[in-house]
């Protein structure tokens, strides 16, 4: 086979794919091909955690509700140590009662301070923790 | 130098030559793609950054929250040199955790002064890495607010906890009666709770003093056939007792200090004020120009347009406020020192109203809210009182010594309906309904009720009278003293879940606000 090169007086052949062409056009797609490929794969990590982080805060939410319902039941609420599953993601959840020195003064109040945790179990590490004080001494009219 | 570039490319993409291609193809599609991927993790960013930021949001509000219980916690310690001795071998220690509930020491200002725009700086928590929060304390006319701004990192959320009162009553309570007599007439259907002693000065006086005796009676169906069951001496108020000694509770102390608060904002704003005028509001789009003082009277009137102002703010207005047509105000605090006026269809929510004279609300118009009137508050023909509000009216202003006589302080006329309390303090105190009435919730009064319409609730009053013993008292004669009722008085048993204003019984929080 041959290649068809233009003849120009004067000039020499300049046409087809050199050797150095295909190299560097190979090089310049294998390092754009793997920044996609790692953009890709960080940018569902980052959609992993985003939800991960998105059902932790939910469960979250959802015990710091159940802590301030205590409220009005009056009763006080013991730490904690539980799992749960959303939509397929298991998480652990942790209620702890956190001393506090700075509210034993008052005889009168049942107030408590909290610390609410959930962490994703297994995978990646995905974790929130959350800090309140709440009263359960009936406090609101209702 | 861009031309020849472009010329390159161009000639090197054409289809029929081969020559050159890969090298600005390949470049072209490699710029393209990171494009798109760059494009790709910015959104996954977007996308992503509610979810980022929620956890932080969240805590804000843990702290936001956090600081009522602080502010709290805070209002309930009393001053540090009265501090209680802990007696861990006193039988009574921490009786308050067997208890329904624990009151808000009312009078604790070491750590708040209302009204104070300086927030207080708290740490909630024990470990300072979750953030703060800035607690301040002000007036509504019925209510302490203790509102609460939590921080935390970039993020912020604020809370406000409404402190009213709360009278504890049994829920077969209905009847609170003063002059130690029985009720004549009428219907009661339920407990009916009457001092035998007949000293209500400490009441009217707002000093907080047990009752000498009390006597309650069963539940009847007609006052005639009521029968005493019980006879007790009474000791200290306790928050599981029944109506019969919380409305001793009202503290006019209180009353006189939110009187004097907002006596003291009119004052601070008459200086920065020019001469009168009347300002008319037609339209929900001027209402964002009334300004925070109005040195005239204020007339919001939707005759034209349906008028709706919903704004979180205090509005003084030096003059009458009046309120007509089919105006709806939401969330808006007026503080007037003339006549308020709420007519036509107007609709009020969450309003708060401070007045130096009187409100009247009528026609078809309704309120919810709470207000507290330095005159009189009628309210009259289909008018209503929404949404368990709370209206008081405290004594008689100057302005009233030219009107006619009367012993009632709150009037409901025709066919007006309330949902709330209505508290009549002060001179001259007392209460009147007409036939069709009807009232759910409380009427409390230092002075005589002429009650004929109908109550769901508790009634509380230093007389029962009727219209022949008020007649008879115009007339100059003196009828003797007995209680008589025409209107009927049934139960509510949600009636202790009705908010008392602040200076009313157990301070506790009566409403919630956060965003």
């Amino acid at each position: 086979m041959t290649r068809a090169c233009p003849v120009s007086p004067g000039k020499s052949c300049s046409g087809g794919m050199t050797l150095l062409e295909v190299l560097i056009a190979l090089f310049i797609l294998g390092v754009t091909t793997s920044a996609i490929v790692g953009v890709i794969v960080s940018g569902d990590r980052i959609a992993g955690r985003r939800t991960s982080l998105s059902y932790a805060t939910t469960i979250a939410k959802n015990e710091v509700e159940r802590i301030r319902s205590a409220q009005t039941a009056l009763v006080l609420l013991a730490d904690t140590q539980y799992s749960d599953t959303v939509n397929g993601i298991e998480f652990e959840v942790s209620r702890i009662n956190i001393p506090n020195d700075s509210l034993l003064a008052d005889t009168v109040s049942l107030c408590r301070e909290y610390t609410v945790s959930v962490t994703r179990q297994p995978g990646p590490e995905v974790s929130v923790t959350f800090r309140l004080l709440q009263e359960f001494n009936g406090s609101v009219i209702r | 130098m861009a031309r020849p570039a472009i010329k390159y490319v161009l000639l090197a993409v054409r289809l029929r030559s081969s020559s050159g291609a890969v090298l600005p193809v390949v470049l072209v599609f490699a710029v393209f793609a990171l494009i798109v991927a760059s494009l790709y993790i910015a959104a996954q960013f977007t996308i992503g950054k509610p979810a980022l930021v929620g956890p932080a949001s969240f805590q804000a509000l843990c702290n936001a929250r956090s600081g009522i219980w602080k502010g709290i916690h805070l209002l309930r310690l009393p001053p540090p040199d009265t501090l209680a001795k802990i007696n861990t071998l006193d039988s009574m220690f921490n009786k308050q955790i067997f208890g329904n509930s624990v009151s808000i020491s009312p009078d604790n200002s070491s750590y708040f002064t209302p009204g104070d725009t300086a927030p207080t700086g708290v740490q909630p928590y024990s470990v300072d890495s979750f953030g703060r929060a800035e607690v301040s304390l002000d007036y509504q006319p019925c209510y302490k607010v203790l509102a609460s701004k939590g921080e935390f990192r970039t993020a912020n959320k604020s809370v406000r906890a409404f402190l009213g009162g709360k009278v504890y009553a049994s829920p077969d309570t209905v009847l609170f009666l003063v002059n130690g007599f029985l009720p004549e007439g009428g219907v009661v259907e339920g407990e009916k709770v009457v001092r035998s002693s007949p000293k209500d000065s400490s009441a009217a006086t707002g000093l907080s003093s047990p009752p000498d005796s009390l006597s309650r009676t069963g539940v009847s169906s007609q006052s005639g056939s009521t029968s005493a069951v019980a006879s007790k001496s009474s000791a200290a108020p306790q928050p599981s007792q029944t109506a019969a000694t919380a409305p001793e509770q009202l503290r006019m102390g209180e009353i006189a200090k939110v009187v004097s608060y907002y006596r003291s904002l009119l004052f601070q704003k008459t200086d920065s004020t020019l001469p009168g005028r009347l300002l008319t509001i037609q339209s929900g789009d001027d209402c964002a120009s009334v300004p925070e003082v109005v040195n005239g009277s204020l007339f919001l009137s939707a005759a034209v347009s349906p008028l709706v102002w919903r704004e979180k703010r205090r509005v003084f207005v030096f003059g009458d406020l009046q309120i007509t047509g089919e105006t709806s105000v939401e969330c808006v605090e007026f503080v007037t020192t003339g006549d308020i006026t709420i007519l036509d269809e107007s609709k009020l929510r969450n309003v708060s109203l401070f007045g130096l004279k009187r409100l009247v609300i009528g026609d078809k118009a309704s309120f919810s809210g709470n207000a507290l009137m330095l005159s009189s508050v009628l309210v009259y023909n289909n008018a209503r009182i929404d949404e368990r509000s709370v209206v008081v009216s405290y004594g008689s202003a100057p302005a009233d010594t030219t009107r006619k006589k009367t012993p009632f302080s709150i009037s409901l006329k025709q066919d007006a309906t309330v949902d709330g309390v209505l508290i009549a303090c002060g001179s001259p105190g007392g209460i009147s309904t007409d036939r069709n009435v009807m009232v759910r919730g409380v009427l409390w009064a230092t002075g005589p009720i002429l009650h004929q319409g109908a109550l769901f609730g508790i009634l509380r009053a230093s007389e029962l009278v009727d219209p022949q013993t008020m007649q008879a008292r115009q007339n100059g004669s003196t009828p003797p003293l007995k209680n008589t009722l025409t209107g009927s008085i049934r139960r509510l048993p949600e009636v202790i879940n009705y908010p008392f204003p602040f200076f009313m019984g157990t301070l506790l929080i009566a409403r919630w606000d956060e965003g």
